[in-house]
């Protein structure tokens, strides 16, 4: 077990060196170099930057040696937390992102449960009476759903839930600045969190429909309604607990296509997240921004597999041997 | 003489077999039929965006001074936008946008993809080593994100936007092949070809890769509709394909604010519609497709 955790971690990190330098070839070919874009703390303006002052920073943060080392250096930084600083605020990148993640956490955190809820439901549900017309629905349902873009869902509910019929708000957290009630909240969420469910339940659900297709028609799911349990206990119990491994797995690899339609469902709805960060620090080409979000959001989700990964292997031994073998 | 009959039997037999397995590929195909419908659909619409422009006079580009975001009407049937170009003409030219960095960049995409995995797959090793951890790299990191920054800095010309959204996408490709190679290599027939001596070049193109074209066409459709899913997005944002020019997606993007929303539904959403139509088509199609090729489906 020991030595499985070890591997895992051991192949995660020449992959995390590797997105650090791919983050660092495409900031090198970026207008500012990556010494310029840590500089920015040292120095409040880069107009007041002078050629003197630049050597002086450049030495101390080692960026006048060869490029290898100059990775180097850019790496320790990172590792340190320093992620450079933004052109357009002058803030730390670090801290933008402390500031501005709990709001994407929350809202693609709670579309994800919402959806693996009414996706499980409703492939539970396909599976059980498979080519019904329920099933057909549902699976319609599901690929249009994963057919339609999430800016025109998002711009469908605006039209009929902001402007027709004024229920809900269209953009923001709150109500005001001063008002950061949960009620208000909640009332701003609604509209995003759906849009980002309509992509999701898609995939969930056929995943769904698929394990517990593999799993109902099992032996011993029929040796147990020979013995008498009910039917709820059998598809529940025994039909979905052994269902859920594969769920998981399609539900955790969904992580980096949740944080692609999170830019997008931010940017529609103003919500104040990554993402809109993201497109703002791109159309003003805030390179530090960009690039430290960019090694940020990829080490989480990367930091999410490995967890999942040892996760699996605890829970199931079988896994845990076919990749040691690999 | 006997051996002559069977011989003969065994050689129609063979034939037939042969005939069928296309046969039976289209009429399971026919069975889906919402497959059927999407298919049909799709080729109107790509034979309508082809043509229309030869037939109608249509100007996606130059703006009518006499009527800026005019409602659908008399000179332009789904009225124009802000400053004044035809709705209806941005649409049959935003769909050959559309439809064309979709379908290119996920050939980019594949020829990049499909190698990668033959080579990880066939010869493991170092270079099996290399190309899944740098695979790894890539889908650890959101495509959205990594295409919004590469754009960023080459820039989003159409040309630019397919080949990156193209180089972007090869992960999906190598995973699936590498799996379905690592499964061919260790059957017989490629084993006595390896024993006869066949060059590894010729085992991976004559033996393995016929293995794989299956799982490749279906997914490929599939990548196709996500890519233009995702230029649509890109250029929702405004950091895709640039007005003039148009696009499903950046017609869409003109249409942001609330007022455009409210009062000129013509502006957004028959673009919206037409993609939603077009990118499940295609789904559907690749679910049709994936029904009908996967023998083990059926079995």
């Amino acid at each position: 077990m020991k030595k499985f955790i070890i591997k895992r971690i051991l192949i995660s990190i020449p992959v995390f060196l590797g997105i650090t330098l791919l983050v660092y070839v495409l900031a090198s070919c970026a207008p500012g170099s990556p010494a310029e874009m840590l500089m920015g703390g040292e120095v409040n303006d880069l107009s007041e930057m002078t050629p003197e002052k630049y050597v002086e920073v450049e030495a101390k943060l080692g960026l006048d040696q060869p490029v290898i080392v100059q990775y180097g250096k850019w790496l320790l930084q990172l590792l340190q937390g320093n992620l450079g600083t933004s052109y357009r605020t002058k803030d730390a990148v670090l801290e933008m992102i402390m500031s501005r993640i709990g709001s994407t956490v929350l809202l693609t955190l709670s579309a994800t449960c919402l959806s693996a809820v009414i996706a499980i439901v409703l492939g539970i549900m396909s599976a059980y009476k498979p080519y019904s017309l329920w099933d057909y629905i549902s699976s319609a349902f599901s690929f249009i759903g994963a057919s339609m873009p999430n800016f025109f869902i998002g711009m469908l509910l605006i039209y009929f839930f902001a402007v027709k019929v004024k229920i809900l708000p269209s953009s923001g957290m709150y109500d005001s600045a001063r008002d950061t009630s949960l009620p208000s909240l909640l009332k701003h969420m609604i509209l995003p969190m759906t849009t980002l469910c309509f992509q999701q339940i898609g995939s969930i659900l056929r995943q769904t429909r698929g394990s517990m297709l593999d799993v109902l028609g099992s032996d011993f799911i029929r040796t147990s309604r020979a013995q008498g349990v009910g039917e709820v206990l059998v598809v529940l119990r025994h039909g979905l607990r052994n269902a859920l491994i594969p769920i998981l797995t399609v539900l955790m690899g969904m992580l980096p296509f949740i944080i692609s339609g999170a830019v997008i469902t931010e940017q529609i709805f103003s919500w104040p997240g990554l993402g809109s960060l993201m497109v703002q620090s791109i159309n003003s080409r805030d390179y530090p921004v960009i690039m430290g979000m960019t090694v940020f959001i990829s080490a989480v989700v990367l930091l999410s597999n490995l967890l999942l990964d040892v996760a699996y292997g605890i829970a199931d031994p079988r896994i845990r041997h076919s990749r040691n073998r690999s | 003489m006997q051996i002559d009959t069977a011989a003969a039997a065994a050689e129609t037999k063979k034939e037939e077999k042969k005939r069928s397995f296309l046969r039976d590929v289209a009429e399971r195909f026919v069975q889906h039929k919402l497959a059927v419908v999407s298919a049909v659909l799709l080729v109107i619409e790509v034979l309508l965006i082809i043509f229309l422009p030869m037939i109608l006079k249509l100007d996606p580009i130059t703006s009518d001074f006499m009527a800026f975001e005019s409602a659908p009407g008399k000179g332009h049937i789904l009225g124009t936008d802000d400053v004044g170009r035809d709705v209806f003409a941005r649409l049959v030219y935003g769909g050959r946008v559309s439809l064309s960095v979709g379908f290119c960049s996920s050939i980019i995409s594949l020829l990049i993809g499909v190698p990668l995995g033959l080579i990880a797959g066939y010869y493991r090793g170092a270079a099996e080593i290399i190309i899944l951890r740098a695979s790894e790299i890539f889908s650890a990191i959101p495509s959205m994100i990594l295409i919004l920054v590469v754009v960023s800095i080459t820039g989003t010309s159409i040309v630019t936007l397919t080949c990156v959204m193209g180089v972007m996408g090869w992960t999906g490709f190598t995973k699936m092949i590498y799996g379905s190679v690592l499964s061919a290599r260790e059957k017989e027939y490629v084993e006595a070809a390896r024993a006869i001596g066949e060059k590894d070049r010729s085992i991976l193109v004559r033996y393995i890769l016929p293995n794989t074209v299956t799982p490749i066409l279906i997914s490929f459709t599939f990548h196709i509709a996500s890519a233009i899913l995702q230029e649509s997005g890109l250029s929702f944002l405004g950091l895709g394909v640039q007005p003039p020019q148009a696009s499903w997606g950046n017609i869409l993007n003109g249409a942001q604010s609330i007022s455009v929303l409210t009062y000129q539904p013509w502006r957004w959403i028959p673009a919206g519609i037409l993609l939603l139509i077009t990118v499940s088509a295609i789904n559907f199609v690749g679910d049709g497709l994936r029904d009908a090729l996967d023998v083990s489906y059926h079995r």
